[in-house]
């Protein structure tokens, strides 16, 4: 793979460990992406076990306006 | 007989329209009392939105940290749009540090390649491989703070100490040379001097562009915000069902 990019590669895969200690909530941050509504967006789990919506994943303009799509709105 | 067939049509043609626009009425109205949204088709098109953002992954998944825009999710959504008859255009937004040459090329190609209209318009930064994607659309914008960085592609992982590591590294990084002055006004000559330009960057080979030197170097076709960019689409939009429907009338004559 080739990274064609500005951000230094020590930044994008953190080589630096104590950087990746403390950063273990984050490395097991972890995403879906589901349909919801007939739109594609990217869930997470938050922490009473709900999944919350991410981001919106559909290119339909619609989708933006939805209130019931906008990030953070926790899934039933 | 030809005369009649032709009256029929029209009214046919009228009626169709007619039912369409009352579906279209009642379902807006549904629409706004369920959610207080109403549908985006004006008059002008339908269009939808690609926004990239972060690096743009492709083969490896990035660790957490960086924010993404995955070639899985893009890929078939441009093949939705350029395959549903209701969409008429697509606006490309970029926000974009780079990412994996691969994807970002195939994201190119894909864009290059859709027979709809596409705008393109560069916000904040398109870095690196945001530079193809940018310029593959019909018609480019970039804002007048945005920058974009061109710079020669830089290998990560094991390099063997030969002439063909040189070889290699110029032969990926022709792909990027090629697209962007084949897709933008550019010179291929102009483009790699760009890249190569010493004195620009601190510790590194190339050359940073404003918004405003991007397009006097032919990288982008226009300086503009989102309002010209949706104004430019709707125009192409507009353009390209004019001739769809003079094609249309030439054959029924």
């Amino acid at each position: 793979m080739i990274l064609y990019t500005i951000v230094p590669d020590e930044s994008i895969f953190n080589y630096d460990n104590s950087i990746n200690n403390s950063n273990e909530a984050l490395s097991n941050f972890t995403t879906m992406e589901i349909k919801y509504m007939g739109e594609k967006v990217e869930v997470y789990k938050s922490n009473n076990n709900k999944y919350v919506i991410g981001r919106v994943l559909s290119t339909s303009l619609s989708a933006y306006l939805n209130p019931k799509l906008q990030p953070g709105t926790e899934l039933d | 007989m030809n005369e009649e067939s032709k009256v029929t049509f029209g009214k046919q043609f009228k009626s169709l329209e007619t039912t369409e626009e009352q579906s279209a009425k009642t379902e807006s109205v549904e629409a706004l009392k369920e959610m207080g949204t109403t549908p985006l088709v004006t008059n002008k098109g339908n269009i939808h939105c690609l926004t990239v953002i972060g690096q743009i992954e492709g083969h490896m998944v990035l660790p957490p940290q960086n924010k993404t825009t995955k070639y899985e999710h893009v890929i078939p959504q441009l093949v939705a749009i350029e395959e549903n008859q209701e969409i008429d255009g697509l606006l490309l937004i970029l926000n974009t540090v780079g990412g994996d040459v691969e994807a970002g090329l195939a994201i190119a190609e894909m864009i290059a390649s859709m027979s709809k209209p596409t705008v393109s318009l560069v916000l904040g930064g398109g870095h690196s491989i945001g530079v193809p994607m940018a310029v593959s659309t019909t018609h480019s914008f970039i804002a007048p703070s945005a920058t974009m960085t061109i710079h020669p592609i830089r290998l990560n992982g094991m390099i063997i100490g030969v002439p063909q590591a040189y070889e290699y590294f110029d032969k990926m990084q022709e792909r990027v040379v090629q697209f962007v002055s084949k897709n933008s006004k550019i010179t291929r000559e102009k483009f790699k001097e760009l890249m190569l330009k010493t004195g620009e960057l601190a510790n590194d080979v190339g050359t940073v562009l404003f918004g405003e030197e991007a397009v006097k170097n032919g990288i982008i076709d226009d300086l503009g915000g989102l309002s010209e960019a949706l104004s430019k689409l709707y125009e192409l939009i507009k353009a390209k069902k004019d001739v769809v429907q003079n094609a249309e009338r030439g054959t029924l004559q």
